[in-house]
């Protein structure tokens, strides 16, 4: 009768707990959270609840988003300030013991990561790689599952320069909700509290063996390679609006082609190769005019030098990694190594020709050029003249637009 | 905290926690995204843990998308909040006893994280009740540290972002030539997208000439200018010794990097201000506010903080070309009289004297 009871407080409290009426909302709001300590205090945590129950209890957790519960813990007024921190008090409890159940349903929610190495542009690429291409397949139920991800540094052996790239785009990811960084193995299960079960070995950071981003399985590479990937960025909103503004103001009314080349070990661009696109593109836009292109890789300073009009570096105009990738996603085109910018591109579908970022990682020495979508050129070949060609079909055709 | 006690007694669970290591949290629904404040809460759980003699930090960064700030930094929302989180990752990795950095951006995994920590009895800053109370006063005092250098004699020093000291030396020696170099930040929040107190702006044109006068008597001293991309004229750039990180793509992290290997740093009081205060780079910091002295335990005018040596100096008012020119053979002076200094430190004998005409 009791649970009954409870049950229907539960289902009408979304209601109550809105009233206009301050009196009426919050004894709403009391009661609720009282009713919630009341079944924790004699359940204890991590108690199994009911689909209905569980679904029920979940809108208390937008209390602890609610700016007046903020203002009733900071107020100087005794009472106020104490029903604040009970208030708080009970939603830490709500919030642990919902995670526990969680941790109890879910199969995995938590994988490591290892970097055993240096943390370079293949470290990089291979973050979306993982994501699109690992993580989603281990869901059964395709279903957009948030996921916890913990980055082990397994060595340091002075390759982690790049360290703060690969959170920020982390940061990116659609399924990824929480990052942790760890250096050493070892301080994995160290570093998180956790409450472990009595009966069974069950905690937080229940995972498989951890995947090295430094070594992905090489017929997963060859595959994306040569077939690309789709979606896995979520672009960040403010992100979004200084690229357009980018657009607009440093080159109006261009068809806007991003551009990523190979880089050295500090993420800074390989002046060989952009040397040498830069004679191609330079003969393009003789033609064509109307193209901009815009380099998503740093430069390194005692390389700057004066730049025709068609060439922008975003990163030294205030461009940071994550507006980097912001870039290819909003671009006309892309062109370069299918690093983290040439995927990020390819996964918001961006017409582009797309080049190994390492021929080795390769399978097969296949070499003839593969379209696999409309206007997306996947080219298995790092061979210049194979490149030059592709590249010069692709801008004639983007530069009549 | 009797109901956290009942509620774990009925439960089949039991807590586990490192308790040779400081759970730090930085629960951004209270506690600001400021580079200074944040550098001085480093050393703050630094010293801490050192008083504790607990061996690691592990930092849990909390972030609730849906209230992503506190009342005070109303700008930073839901849609945004990420690029500003970003922008100060590189502040956790100065500490130097961090272990491990969590960033959660889920409440129910950061509950479970602080009850398990509180349960187990495993050191934790700040403490569960003022944690539930969302407590934490701004600016962050130095008052604990004071108290921990006039016991020990030292201060726990911040280091470089994680691996980066190497790559500064590295960049040092390739790009800019190895010529010595100080770091400068001129405050200027009137050019940021959401500026304020903006009468502590520096006064550029101070700055240049002063820029210009160290540049044509000693040619070969760089200036490295630190700060978010908008925080500076495009002028700056017209200088031969002047490099601005920012416009080569380097980020916070590289310029904290670059700071812990500066010959000097001369600045307004604020962030990059704050990491100075916590190394060993000599520096001139500029125009402290007087409020902030008894958040400092000083008191208006003092050179000196307590535990700051004699080549790191502070001035309470709005710097002058002059003064930044006196400053900064002051603070070379020092240095290569404490014998930290390296030649290129060292300057030359008059020098003070041909300033005032320069400056003129």
């Amino acid at each position: 009768m009791m649970e009954r009871i409870s049950k229907w407080l539960l289902a009408q409290a979304p209601r109550w707990v809105e009233h206009p009426n301050w009196l009426i909302r919050r004894t709403s709001q009391l009661t609720v959270l009282g009713s919630l300590g009341a079944r924790i205090t004699v359940h204890g945590l991590g108690h199994p609840l009911d689909k209905e129950r569980d679904e029920h209890e979940q809108f208390i957790e937008s209390f602890a988003t609610s700016p007046s519960l903020r203002d009733y813990v900071q107020a100087r007024r005794p009472l106020r300030h104490w029903i604040g921190v009970l208030a708080r008090t009970l939603l830490l409890l709500q919030g642990a013991d919902a995670r526990l159940r969680e941790l109890a349903r879910s199969q995995q929610s938590t994988f490591a990561l290892k970097i055993d190495g240096r943390l370079n542009q293949r470290v990089l690429r291979n973050l979306l790689i993982w994501h699109n291409h690992v993580v989603r397949s281990s869901f059964d139920d395709r279903e957009e599952q948030a996921i916890d991800m913990a980055l082990v540094l397994a060595t340091a052996c002075g390759g982690e320069r790049r360290v703060f790239e690969l959170i920020s785009a982390s940061f990116m990811l659609e399924q990824v909700r929480n990052i942790s960084v760890f250096w050493g193995e070892e301080s994995i299960d160290l570093a998180v509290p956790t409450l472990i079960s009595n009966q069974a070995s069950h905690g937080q950071w229940e995972r498989r063996e951890a995947c090295d981003l430094g070594r992905m399985p090489i017929d997963l590479v060859d595959y994306v390679t040569r077939r690309g990937t789709a979606g896995g960025i979520k672009v960040v909103q403010d992100a979004r609006k200084r690229t357009q503004d980018f657009f607009k103001t440093a080159l109006p009314r261009q068809v806007v082609i991003a551009v990523s080349l190979k880089e050295d070990a500090d993420g800074a661009v390989d002046t060989a190769e952009l040397t040498w696109l830069l004679r191609v593109l330079d003969r393009v836009v003789e033609r064509h005019p109307r193209l901009g292109f815009v380099i998503l890789n740093r430069l390194a300073p005692s390389r700057w030098q004066r730049w025709p009009a068609h060439i922008r570096f975003a990163r030294h105009q205030g461009f940071s990694l994550q507006d980097a990738i912001s870039i290819t996603q909003f671009a006309d085109g892309y062109i370069g190594v299918l690093d983290i910018f040439g995927l990020a591109a390819n996964a918001a579908a961006r017409p582009g020709v797309y080049v190994p970022l390492d021929e080795g990682e390769l399978l097969a020495a296949e070499q003839s050029p593969a379209v696999v979508k409309d206007r997306q050129v996947m080219l298995a070949s790092c061979d210049r003249a194979r490149i030059e060609s592709a590249l010069i079909s692709f801008l004639e055709d983007l530069g009549r637009l | 905290m009797t109901l956290l006690s009942r509620v774990l007694k009925n439960s089949h669970f039991s807590a586990r926690a490192d308790k040779s290591a400081l759970l730090a949290i930085i629960d951004f629904s209270y506690q600001h995204y400021a580079l200074g404040d944040l550098l001085t809460t480093q050393v703050n759980l630094a010293t801490r843990a050192t008083e504790q003699d607990l061996r690691h930090i592990d930092v849990v960064a909390m972030v609730n998308p849906k209230f992503p700030s506190t009342r005070y930094q109303p700008f930073i929302t839901s849609a945004n909040y990420i690029t500003h989180l970003d922008n100060i990752m590189a502040v956790f990795m100065c500490n130097p006893m961090l272990r491990s950095l969590q960033i959660v951006r889920d409440v129910r995994t950061f509950n479970l994280i602080v009850l398990s920590c509180h349960v187990a009895g495993a050191p934790m800053w700040p403490d569960l009740e003022t944690h539930l109370a969302m407590r934490q006063d701004y600016p962050v005092s130095h008052h604990m540290l004071n108290s921990f250098y006039a016991r020990r004699g030292y201060l726990p020093e911040l280091r470089a972002p994680h691996d980066l000291e190497a790559w500064a030396r590295d960049f040092h020696r390739s790009e800019l030539g190895g010529r010595p170099f100080a770091v400068i930040n001129p405050r200027q929040s009137s050019l940021t997208g959401s500026p304020a107190v903006t009468y502590r702006d520096a006064p550029l044109d101070a700055w240049y000439r002063f820029l210009d006068a160290v540049g044509a008597h000693r040619p070969e001293f760089m200036f490295v200018m630190v700060g978010g991309f908008q925080e500076w004229e495009h002028r700056l750039l017209h200088r031969r010794n002047v490099f601005v990180p920012r416009a080569s793509g380097l980020t916070l992290a590289h310029e904290l990097a670059l700071m812990k290997i500066a010959d000097l740093f001369m600045g307004t009081s604020s962030g990059f201000a704050t990491f100075a205060t916590f190394t060993q780079i000599p520096y001139a910091i500029l125009n402290v506010q007087r409020d902030f002295a008894r958040y400092a335990g000083v008191n208006p005018d003092d050179r000196h903080y307590p535990f700051a040596r004699a080549n790191q100096i502070l001035t309470w008012h709005r710097e002058t070309t002059e003064e930044l020119l006196q400053l900064f053979d002051e603070v070379l002076a020092k240095s290569a009289d404490q014998g930290g200094a390296s030649g290129s430190r060292a300057p030359e004998p008059d020098r003070a004297n041909r300033w005032k005409a320069v400056a003129q």
